[in-house]
């Protein structure tokens, strides 16, 4: 067996001594914090222009089919990458290849089954460049911040598969979103619902790539 | 590591003296330099206890570590590519250790193995030693090396079946199977 060097176990006893890093109870403390925060921006986001209850034209079952299935997935996304992708570290490539991929489907699931059940809504009218505009604008103010707690504000170490575990964050960031767009738009114009508040979350699963390399992968640092 | 997550600082030292050789060894096999496989894992090792307080409760710490210092490798590995064809000298390569001449001993067994086992493909080289050296599981070794199962079970036998290949030359099969199990 190669033994590594006894000093080696000085000079890293040492430098952990001298770099403090958080405990487990202090992560967590953080963590339910900026998730706190996180959690009041999507419903602040969703609610601002009243939620669903307070645009009128719209069918409540509407809201409730896009809105709901972006809800549960966004739910089953989070508690999967809190849970399941942590109790087997590092977690499986299969799962967060799931969870990259099966987030988008569901949206777009939910929102087709939403044009289904209610044929009413395609009327054919031009909608406004505006309203596009202004979803997707939310969609990405509110997409940023919350990569942005994710990636900056809640660290952690993906060793394995930075780009998969990043882009399995920026889906469910996506499904979060979603959700709150969907809730308080009050367009049912389905071309519209799949532009502005489905299909924005790709360009977040791409953002999540990039990030999960730079922020959750691991670099070798070179001193000299 | 979960005492460690949990605040207790002394139990560092414990998963240090748990984990530092074997991930040395892991490393080394795949930089085949002393010098920069300590630097790995000394790397590998406050980037645990950076990320201490992320590790999930209960949880398995091998595959955990393997991983980290595997990725700092191949880091390593990429920015030196044009170096990879440097060659260690046998000082470099192996720490002897406290005892000089059990080092020696452990020498004349494993060399051959070792030899053999730096010719096989990297990709190979990592599955067999996760798998058949560490005695990971193939779902942890997966992990490890960010694949499947399945993936892992072929590049692990195929490994063997180019280290046995190569070994039956030297008739020492049966000598690094038993060194192995003991």
């Amino acid at each position: 067996m190669m033994r590594v060097s006894p000093a080696l176990k000085g000079t890293v006893m040492r430098t952990a001594a001298g770099t403090p890093s958080p405990t487990r109870r202090e992560y967590r403390a953080r963590q339910a914090l900026w998730l706190s925060l996180g959690l009041g921006l999507v419903l602040a986001a969703g609610a601002h222009r009243g939620g669903a209850a307070g645009i009128p034209p719209r069918p409540l079952a509407y809201v409730l089919v896009t809105g709901g299935v972006a809800l549960a997935t966004a739910l089953v996304g989070a508690r999967w990458l809190l849970l399941r992708g942590g109790d087997r570290p590092p977690p499986a490539r299969r799962s967060l290849l799931r969870v990259s991929v099966g987030v988008p489907s569901m949206l777009a699931f939910g929102a087709a089954l939403g044009a289904v059940l209610t044929p009413e809504l395609r009327s054919g009218q031009p909608v406004p460049a505006l309203m596009h505009w202004m979803c997707l604008g939310l969609f990405f103010g509110l997409g940023a911040a919350l990569l942005w707690i994710m990636f900056y504000r809640i660290p952690r170490l993906e060793p394995a598969a930075p780009r998969l575990m990043g882009a399995s964050l920026g889906a469910v960031i996506g499904a979060w979103v979603s959700f709150a767009v969907s809730v308080q738009c009050p367009l049912c114009d389905p071309a519209h619902v799949v532009l502005a508040h489905m299909g924005p979350t790709l360009a977040l699963i791409v953002a999540g790539v990039v990030l999960g390399e730079r922020r959750l992968g691991l670099r070798f640092e070179r001193r000299s | 590591m979960d005492a460690y997550a949990e605040g207790n600082t002394e139990a560092f030292a414990v998963v240090y003296d748990e984990l530092a050789d074997r991930l040395y060894a892991y490393v080394l096999g795949m930089v085949r330099v002393a010098s920069v496989a300590e630097e790995i894992l000394q790397q590998a090792f406050l980037r645990m206890h950076q990320a201490r307080g992320s590790f999930a409760p209960k949880a398995p710490v091998e595959p955990w570590a393997f991983a980290i210092a595997r990725r700092l490798t191949i880091d390593w590995l990429r920015s030196e590519k044009s170096r990879w064809d440097q060659v260690a000298s046998p000082e470099d390569m192996l720490y002897s250790g406290p005892d000089p001449e059990l080092a020696t001993m452990e020498l004349e067994l494993t060399d051959a193995f070792r030899r053999e086992l730096e010719v096989v493909p990297l990709q190979l080289r990592e599955a067999f030693w996760l798998v058949r050296v560490e005695g990971f599981s193939l779902a942890d070794a997966a992990g490890v090396l960010g694949t499947t199962a399945v993936a892992v079970k072929m590049r692990a036998h195929r490994a063997g079946v180019l280290l046995r290949t190569r070994l039956s030359r030297f008739r020492v099969t049966g000598e690094l199977t038993k060194e192995r199990s003991g």
